[in-house]
Parts: C-alpha cells; structure tokens; sequence
C-alpha cells in the first residue's frame, strides 16, 4: 500500500583573525536581537591556523592570503575530522535542479574546511556556500554551479572566504583562504520562547527540550500550504545565530500525519525531528532558503541523530 | 487529525550525540524487492500500458521516465531493475492512469499515484488523473510542459478545472517504481536533496530543485547500489553511505590486496611484474557491493630502500580493472640499480570520491640482484 497523498504541504577587506567560545543567545519576545555577541578572543588562535601544503600530509602555518585571488589551489588537502554536522551551513540554491558537474554543497564544505587546517576549522561555527567564483571589487560574480565560495565563520564573526572548483580535467579543487571583512549577524527580531506539546512518544530530547524563540506551526492540509510568515521567521533566526523553533504538521501524505520539529540551537546544523509512520526519526542538517512561499527546505549534509525514547 | 499542540513548560537541554558523518544513510528499510546477488545479471521488467489511448503526453512521459530517465548512468549506478516494453504493449506490469477518486491500493482519498505490491513482474503502477472531478486544483507539469493553466479561456477554452498546484508525473512514476524494486516504506526523514521517497509528493513551491526529479538522489542511489550492485564499476559511488555502513570517513572501505608473490628475486635490468587486487571490502554489510572492484581508480606504488624509512611516493601507478575476481591491476616494476627495495601499493581516495576511504597498503620485497645477469 504504497500511494503518494498529496503534498501538503523553502568590499571585502583582510583582517586578522582571532577566534572565541561559542555563546548562545536567546533573546527576549519582540525584540529586535543583532545576534549573539562576540565573545573575548582566545590567545590570538587565528582561525587559519595551519593546512595541508603538499603531498604527504605535511603542513605549514597560513594564515589568510594576502590577495583576494590566491594564485595556486591547496595540493591535497587533508580532510577535516569533524562532522559537518556541527556546524551551521547555509547552502544557496541552485534555483532549478542543479547540472551534473555542480558542485554539492557539502563537498564545498568539507575542501573549504580542509583548506582551513584543523585548528581553524575547529574554531568554525557557520559555514555559507554560495555557488560563483569570488569577484573582486563591485564586479558581479560569474553564477557557476561548478564553483563554490565557502564563507566560513567564527563564534566572534571574523569571516575567511574559500573558493572551491573544478580544474579543467573536472576534478574538484579547493583554494587558500582569504581573510574577509567581519560579518556580524542579521538583527532578527525574536518571537517569544516557546515548546509546544508535541505528543507522548515523542522522544525525551523534545518532550524535555529548552524553550526557544517559537515562529509557529505550520499546519498543511493541502497542498503548498506553507505558512511562510513563520517559516521566514525561522530562517531569518538562523540568519541572526539566533535559537529559534517552527513546527510543521503535515497530514496530505500517505504516511498519516507527518509531525516535523525544527530546531536552530544558534550553533551546529538544523535539528530536525520527524515523526512518520509512528516512529520518530532526527538528523542535524544543512538548510538551504529558496525563492517561494515555502522559503527554504532542510538538505543535505546531514548527520544522524539517536534521539532517546 | 491534526495533531494538538498545547504548551510545554518543561527546561532541559538537548543532549542529542551526532555521529560523525558528513552525509545521511541509505534509503531506510532497502530491499533487493527482485532478488539479486553479486554478478547476477541486471533484472529487465516489461510492462505495457493498461489502455492504448491513454493520453499521448502521459505515454511519452511515462515510458521516457521508465526507460531513460530510471537508468541513466549519472544518477543510477545501479543494477536495480530497469525497465523495457519489448517495443510491444503486452506482457509484464501495467500502468494504468485512472480518474479513480479513491486510491486503488488504499482506498485513500488522498492519492496522485500508487503500487500496490513491490517485488512482482505483474506489477501494477496507478497514476492518477488530474485535473478531474475529485481533484479539480491539481494539474501534471507534462500535460502542456507548464504548471500554467492553459485551459482557462486562454488560451484554450475553460475545461472548468481551476487548476493552481502542479506536480511531475516523471517524479511520481520514479517514486513508485522505487517502492516496486527497493523501498516499500516511506523516508520522510531523508532531506530534501537526498531521496524522493517522502510520502508527500512536492510541488515546484516546495522543492524547486528536485520537485520534477527524474531519477534517484543520493540516498535512494545508495539503497540501490547496496541491494543491486554497481551498473559500472569505473563510475561513482552515491555520496550517502556515511551511516550505513558507516566505514571510516567516507563510509565505504577499500581493500588492496597482492596477487604476486610477496618476495621477489629478479635482475637489475629485468622487469618484475606485480599484481593485485583493488576492490571494496568483501564483507556482508556491503550486501551487493561487497568485493567490487575500484574500476579505473588509481593505485599508487611507493618504494623505499630496505635499509631505510623513507618512502619515495608515487615511483609508479597502476590503473585498477572491473575483474570481478583476482588481481585487477597490475605493474611492471623496474630499477636503475641493484639492491632491495621494499614496495607498497596503496589507493588514496580523491575528493570527488565520497564514499570510499582509502586502502590498506600491500607491501612487497624486490631484491635486484646483478648476478647471473643479461648484458
């Protein structure tokens, strides 16, 4: 018995970079936030610190490039050993389904964060990937799938850009990072905290869980009935670093009433709770906004999460 | 039955543990629906059409999704079932494209397409039609290649349908022929650029990447690939394993193996030709996967002097075969002088190469001897 219900229902300037400890910021009702503040800066740890240079795994300290367009892309980079999972991504929409040679946006993330060095990329909280090549000065940037700009960013806001691409032979390659002007948070004007009921069997991470600036339920029972006024809300929560919720009752499927619970923590992916077919599932996610009424869909990466019964 | 949402009072913090993956799992609940073990042949399904006068835009679309689109190399390197009319209408499974109010397989009120039974030749795909009486707002794509109502007065007279949400048939043909060979339930889990596989079919508002997708994404290509086995052994693992099997970073092993004797004796100036084997891990949770070969991967041969630690990397390279056993790749190793030399061959994985981790190193001995030598 399976059949498909309807659908009911998505200038800049180098600095020196230091880095912080992640704060979380939960801002009161009806105020107008401009995101978490920065915390002090740690012991001057760059957020660039060392990364691969060659062959061999060898490494040597960088710190971001001194021009906005380094001239020779990092040789085998060592991958990062970190989930992308704890870390904030936005993904930019393609707008249409994206060409074979595009590159994903998690591959972007991880050559971005390999390109960082581990010692950056630990302290990393947010990561944008833009489809384009960088451009300099007010030029436009070329829109290619087959390049990405990774804007990475620390718990205080200090910004290194990354451009990942395809050499001519197709193979994926990532670039030195280059230091950014600091790109604090969007102001975001907070609704008030809240954690509806959300059933019995849900697991003990949501039947227990914080309240958070709450942007509504969403209830779909046609199709394309999105409540867009509460899902920008979330996304301009994640915009501002700011903890927010939305929930989403879906009854149009062939699963029954789908429940999802979306939650930004203000750090890490987007947690998201599912309950279908009577079992709850939850993963952490990336989350890409897109130009419709339903202002932006969970994608991938994902990582998974053992929510507690 | 929506659901009530009354307020929760309670505090606590979230204390969820993320693995460590960089990706999600394999479509939940996979299944080989037509039985299929390493190296059996692919399974064809023939099919037809339930009536001959179906509308032409449908016939076109449904059998360009079934026959094109449901195979194409990129996006499905899989063995799974594909699917083939014979150039007849005969025989096999149906699809049937019904007015039906109520889902044929549920009984439903809600329903744009359906399979009733996964896992049998005689299967039955139902696609509804709409716009029609019982769904008088919803319009396929295909119709007229637009979500635009053309049937409103204008520019074609009113057919009296208002139709406003628009759906892919292409993508709901996909849907169920997943559920036919490989899922029967549903992952309204998976994200939106992961599966097609939620229950609830998208519209352009919802998800306008992938609402008119005509193949798999990442994680049904990855449930596929478990279950059937790679169409082409040189093409690209889905990038959707990091749970399950959750090996390493990437989530797939690779293992190198030697064919050749472990320690060879050979002159200076006479070629030794090493082989092995490059291929996945041969073990059970790689299902259909297990011992395929790294086809057209590259594995590196380093050398180091017998007396020494250090390697010189990448002296040569060897290109690995789609052999389904035995050694698969090969190498005639030489040298400008005597001496021995200790040799190790090793594949590291790229970063186009999401789901297989790099492998083990198989070492190996040359003694290059001068005696007893030609000139």
């Amino acid at each position: 018995m399976d059949h498909d219900r309807l659908p009911i229902v998505s200038g800049r300037r180098r600095r020196p970079i230091a880095l912080a400890i992640v704060a979380a910021v939960v801002v009161g009702s009806g105020c107008v936030a401009p995101g978490p503040a920065p915390t002090d800066p740690p012991s001057g740890t760059p957020l660039a610190t060392a990364r691969p240079t060659g062959t061999g795994g060898s490494t040597s300290a960088a710190t971001p490039s001194p021009s906005p367009a380094p001239a020779t892309p990092v040789i085998d980079p060592l991958p990062i050993e970190l989930s992308l999972a704890s870390f904030t991504i936005v993904c930019e929409s393609w707008d249409a389904e994206p060409p074979p040679d595009a590159i994903e946006c998690d591959d972007a993330a991880e050559l971005a964060l390999a390109s960082i060095g581990a010692d950056g990329a630990g302290r990393v909280v947010r990561l944008d990937v833009a489809f384009g090549a960088p451009c300099a000065g007010t030029a436009p940037c070329a829109r290619r799938a087959d390049a990405r700009r990774v804007v990475a960013r620390s718990a205080t806001f200090e910004t290194l850009s990354v451009q990942v691409d395809r050499d001519d032979a197709g193979h994926l390659r990532v670039w030195p990072p280059v230091g950014e002007a600091m790109i604090p948070p969007a102001p975001f004007s907070a609704p008030a905290p809240r954690a509806p009921d959300v059933g019995p069997d849900a697991p003990a991470e949501l039947r227990d869980r914080v309240a958070l600036a709450f942007c509504g339920t969403e209830e779909i029972s046609t199709p394309d009935e999105f409540a867009t006024q509460s899902r920008r809300c979330f996304l301009d929560g994640v915009a501002g670093w700011t903890p927010v919720e939305l929930i989403s009752v879906d009854a149009t499927g062939e699963s029954g009433v789908v429940t999802t619970i979306l939650r930004y923590d203000g750090r890490g992916g987007i947690a998201r709770f599912v309950r279908s077919a009577d079992a709850w599932s939850a993963a952490r996610c990336a989350i890409t906004p897109i130009d419709t009424i339903a202002v932006f869909v969970i994608t991938s990466p994902c990582g998974r999460l053992d929510p507690r019964p | 039955m929506t659901r009530s949402l009354a307020a929760l009072g309670a505090v606590a913090a979230i204390l969820l543990a993320a693995t460590p993956v960089l990706a999600g799992e394999p479509d939940p609940g996979h299944a080989d629906l037509f039985q299929h073990d390493p190296g059996d042949a692919r399974i064809v399904l023939d099919w037809h059409f339930s009536n001959i006068n179906y509308p032409a835009w449908f016939k076109t679309s449904a059998q360009s999704e079934l026959e094109t689109f449901w195979e194409e190399p990129t996006a499905n390197n899989s063995n799974v079932p594909r699917f083939d009319n014979g150039g007849d209408n005969i025989g096999g499974g149906a699809m049937t494209y019904t007015v039906q109010g109520t889902s044929p397989c549920t009984g439903a009120p809600l329903w744009i397409g359906c399979n009733p039974v996964g896992g049998v030749r005689a299967f039955v795909i139902y696609v509804r039609v709409i716009p029609s009486q019982t769904a008088p707002t919803w319009m396929w794509y295909q119709r007229d290649g637009t979500c635009q109502d053309l049937y409103d007065g204008n520019p074609f007279p009113d057919d009296g349908f208002p139709t406003s949400v628009c759906f892919s048939v292409m993508r709901v043909i996909a849907h169920e022929a997943t559920h036919l060979t490989l899922l029967r339930p549903h992952y309204d889990a998976g994200a939106d650029d992961e599966t097609l596989m939620q229950s609830r079919t998208p519209t352009p508002n919802g998800s306008p990447l992938y609402w008119n997708r005509r193949n798999f994404l990442r994680c049904d290509a990855a449930a596929a690939q478990l279950e059937y086995g790679l169409a082409n052994p040189a093409g690209r693992y889905a990038d959707c394993f990091s749970v399950v099997p959750g090996d390493g970073a990437r989530g797939l092993n690779s293992t190198m193996t030697l064919t050749t004797p472990t320690t060879i004796t050979r002159c200076w100036n006479v070629s030794a030709t090493v082989a092995g084997r490059l291929a996945l891990a041969n073990v059970a949770d790689y299902e259909d996967l297990r011992n395929t070969p790294l086809a057209g991967r590259t594995v590196r041969i380093d050398r180091r002097p017998a007396n020494s630690t250090t390697w010189t990397n990448g002296l040569f390279t060897a290109t690995a075969s789609s052999s389904a056993s035995g050694a698969n790749w090969s190498r005639a190793i030489t040298t400008s002088t005597a001496g021995t030399y200790v040799y190790r061959a090793t594949f590291l994985t790229t970063a186009e190469e999401t789901a297989v981790n790099s492998s083990n190193s198989a070492m190996w001995t040359i003694q290059w001897t001068t005696i007893g030598c030609p000139s």
